[in-house]
């Protein structure tokens, strides 16, 4: 999808500061519309429902079941499963870098350097994920 | 707990002072999915950049109770492979952020330590796990060439092939030049300039000169 609309994918072990940065709208075109994918623990449900300014997130293109996503995005504490997601409209989102190769990982992952605006979440905006 | 910038600079400062020589922290941390993460590496002389992974993920309750999860890995990867082993799983139930720090302090530095010396251990025979390569790069909606047609917000205006051809052939002309100096002779953003290039690297197409910052580095194209 990523490639068949003239992007790439960095590999994964290109640093946060060589990805391209592009604005949340050309990375949209370049998913075809679709949307980012943030997980989150049961710990965090309600933290960002307002969004989430000035701090990095790391978000995915793709929907993993959280046993998935703990091995896919290579993520800390696998045993504690992302039960919840939100999701988020890129196009809503000012700066993205990315897309990359997940380091130690195998999935595919954008960088969200300056966070997400409370108008990026699409409601409602915790869902759980089975 | 960790939703406080401030705690997080200074567990920043707490890793940094305890990594062994020749290892450091390329990026600030960021949130990966309900965890702070932290990757200190090294560029190995072999091709290997043996590394550790820091996690803290916040289990706080809505209650009040802390509880913080720290997660160390020894990894190690080269552009196309990689291994990342657990080393230490601890469950912090500090009473207060000053208890995280001192808490982090204590446990932190050993932990690193152990994880840099698994890491280092780390052979090519070792790599057992394949990153996804790239398929080979398709641009349909992207024109051979007159790719200055599209208009100024085409998100295909400074798409990978038409911006390589042009980055190749001023380095065939030029023989070395920065990332930066690159974009200014083709008037393309740094950040596409930057892309290209980095996969003209993995491509084997232009090889880096000496050292730099990141857009001062050197380039010229392989033999």
């Amino acid at each position: 999808m990523i490639e068949a609309n003239g992007g790439r994918i960095a590999g994964a072990t290109t640093l946060d500061h060589n990805l391209q940065t592009r604005s949340g709208s050309l990375v949209a075109a370049e998913l075809g519309n679709r949307l980012l994918l943030r997980f989150l623990p049961p710990s965090q449900l309600g933290s960002y429902t307002s969004g989430s300014c000035g701090r990095k997130h790391w978000v995915t293109p793709t929907p993993y079941t959280p046993q998935d996503a703990a091995v896919w995005l290579a993520l800390p504490d696998a045993l504690n499963l992302r039960t919840f997601v939100m999701l988020l409209d890129p196009s809503k989102i000012p700066d993205i870098q990315g897309p990359r190769w997940v380091r130690y990982g195998h999935g595919i992952e954008y960088l969200l350097p300056n966070g997400f605006p409370g108008a990026a979440l699409i409601y409602p905006p915790e869902l759980p994920v089975s | 707990m960790l939703e406080n910038p401030e705690l997080v600079t200074q567990l920043s400062g707490v890793m940094s002072e305890a990594l062994p020589d020749g290892y450091s922290f390329d990026e600030d941390p960021a949130e990966r999915h309900g965890s702070w993460e932290w990757i200190a590496a090294r560029s190995g002389s072999d091709g290997i950049a043996p590394a550790v992974v820091i996690a803290l993920t916040d289990l706080s309750g809505r209650d009040g109770s802390a509880r913080v999860d720290v997660d160390l890995w020894a990894a190690a990867d080269t552009d196309e492979r990689f291994i990342r082993l657990p080393v230490r799983h601890a469950e912090f139930l500090p009473a207060d952020e000053g208890q995280l720090l001192e808490l982090s302090s204590e446990m932190l530095p050993e932990a690193i330590r152990a994880a840099a010396e698994i890491a280092e251990r780390f052979s090519d025979a070792d790599l057992n796990e394949a990153y996804a390569r790239p398929s080979p790069i398709t641009h349909p909606k992207t024109p051979d060439d007159g790719s200055d047609d599209l208009p100024e917000e085409s998100p295909y205006r400074w798409s990978l092939r038409p911006l390589q051809r042009q980055i190749l052939s001023l380095l065939e002309e030029e023989g070395e030049l920065t990332i930066e100096e690159l974009a200014g002779r083709l008037g393309a953003p740094l950040e596409a300039v930057r892309g290209a290039v980095e996969d003209l690297r993995w491509r084997g197409n232009v090889v880096v000169v000496g050292s730099g910052t990141a857009a001062g580095v050197r380039l010229r194209r392989s033999e």
